[in-house]
């Protein structure tokens, strides 16, 4: 989920900044040094991870997994997410400089958001692992491409199809992330759960 | 997986100073990501073309790389045509084609390469540890550019565990397709490849804090502008200038 750049009007892309640069802000505030380093390698997963193609039919997707590393990196995410487009936009021409604000706002807020209401759920055991880790998944995907068209739509009247089409369009991916969220959490709870519940 | 592969070669931009690269890239980038005039952004591209030339990189891995930047492009130009109102290009039954839609469209495209373009040439033609190190000289948190540098040090890491992981995989007979037990299996994947990167995360700042790590790592070498520098500084204000005053 990026948005590429010159399209965005100024004001967007410099709410994103002043939003993400918040958001990075409170994380490095908040980040203890033996935390720097899990913090960046759990960014370096989620880098790989997106590598990790679903089939669908004659198509496939990729993971997004914003929601999980929410609640892997709690309020760090926006960093773990920032240097990760950051690198994706030096050298993968993916995203770009320009919209890196906005577009780790897009994928970030979602986390925090995610990690602020699951991690309470996953923690007091009310519903099962399973359920909590497909509500993270598709709520934070959901979100991610509804931020994502509402950028656009900031642009005039003239990109509401486009928006409308980059939301749909994503609507696979908010189950496939829903359901790989759910398992990979329920296997790190069996296997790892110290890395959930510190 | 190589990660910066456009920093190795010996073109001029590749031994200019990476604080200037920087500093000369983000008024160009931002210039021409904000106009909205066709010919200074036909200006800026023809800028990116010439400085990825000098760079060296007229070759099949720049083409890769600007497609993946047009793929974004086929939304765009699959709306926009038909959304934006205005003077009919061709109007045929329910699809009309204005002419104002149309021009939009090729103005993100300039833009969108010309950015690509200028991304290549210019920070992607230092190194990231020596981007990371022009980053702390220009003031960015020096946390932040400590857990940048770790993240990429780390990104081929864990792509080789990912990797080995796969081949795994492949050698116990998975092969992917639309099926639950795929899903099941990338997200058992998933999980692991997290569980690796938190054990190794562990080892790797038991490792640091044996050496005396506290939270950043200091500036050892430092960078000194040479006359190239200099002049390749001037070059590129003299063509933001231009792209403004046009």
């Amino acid at each position: 989920m990026h948005i590429s750049e010159g399209i965005l009007p100024l004001t967007t892309l410099g709410a994103g900044y002043a939003i993400s640069a918040l958001g990075v802000g409170v994380g490095l505030r908040k980040i203890r040094n033996d935390e720097m380093v899990r913090t960046a390698m759990l960014s370096s997963a989620f880098f790989v991870a997106s590598l990790i193609h679903i089939p669908l039919g004659p198509t496939n997707i990729h993971l997004v997994l914003n929601g999980f590393v929410g609640l892997l990196a709690g309020w760090s995410c926006f960093i773990a997410i920032g240097i990760a487009l950051l690198l994706q936009a030096l050298l993968f021409q993916f995203g770009g400089i320009t919209t890196l604000g906005i577009n780790t706002l897009i994928m970030s807020l979602p986390a925090i958001i995610c990690f602020l209401f699951f991690s309470p759920l996953l923690s007091s055991k009310k519903i099962p692992v399973v359920m909590t880790g497909f509500l993270c998944g598709f709520t934070s995907v959901f979100l991610s491409a509804l931020l994502l068209s509402l950028s656009l739509a900031t642009t005039g009247e003239s990109f509401f199809p486009a928006a409308r089409l980059v939301f749909a369009a994503n609507t696979p991916l908010m189950l496939i992330d829903g359901l790989i969220t759910a398992l990979a959490l329920q296997f790190i709870m069996k296997v790892k759960p110290e890395m959930l519940l510190s | 997986m190589l990660l910066d592969a456009f920093s190795t070669g010996n073109s001029p931009l590749h031994t200019l100073d990476p604080r200037v690269k920087l500093l000369a890239y983000l008024p160009v980038i931002i210039l021409t990501a904000l106009s909205d005039d066709i010919r200074q952004t036909s200006v800026s591209l023809a800028g990116g073309i010439g400085l990825s030339g000098i760079a060296g990189f007229y070759n099949r891995l720049l083409l890769k790389r600007l497609a993946v930047v047009n793929v974004f492009m086929i939304f765009l130009w699959l709306t926009l045509p038909f959304s934006v109102s205005g003077e009919p290009l061709w109007d045929e039954g329910p699809l009309a084609l204005s002419k104002a839609g149309v021009i939009l469209c090729l103005l993100i495209t300039i833009k969108a390469n010309a950015i690509a373009l200028y991304t290549v040439s210019l920070p992607g033609t230092s190194t990231i540890a020596s981007l990371s190190h022009a980053m702390l000289h220009l003031r960015v948190p020096k946390k932040l550019v400590t857990m940048f540098y770790f993240f990429y040090r780390y990104t081929g890491v864990i792509t080789d565990e990912y990797e080995k992981m796969l081949r795994m995989l492949h050698a116990r007979g998975f092969r992917s397709k639309t099926s639950m037990h795929t899903v099941r299996v990338y997200a058992y994947f998933t999980g692991m490849l997290f569980i690796k990167s938190y054990e190794r995360s562990e080892r790797v700042y038991n490792a640091l804090l044996m050496r005396g790590f506290d939270g950043q790592i200091p500036l050892l070498a430092h960078f000194n502008l040479r006359k190239q520098d200099l002049v390749f500084a001037w070059c590129m204000g003299g063509f933001v200038l231009i792209i403004t005053l046009l």
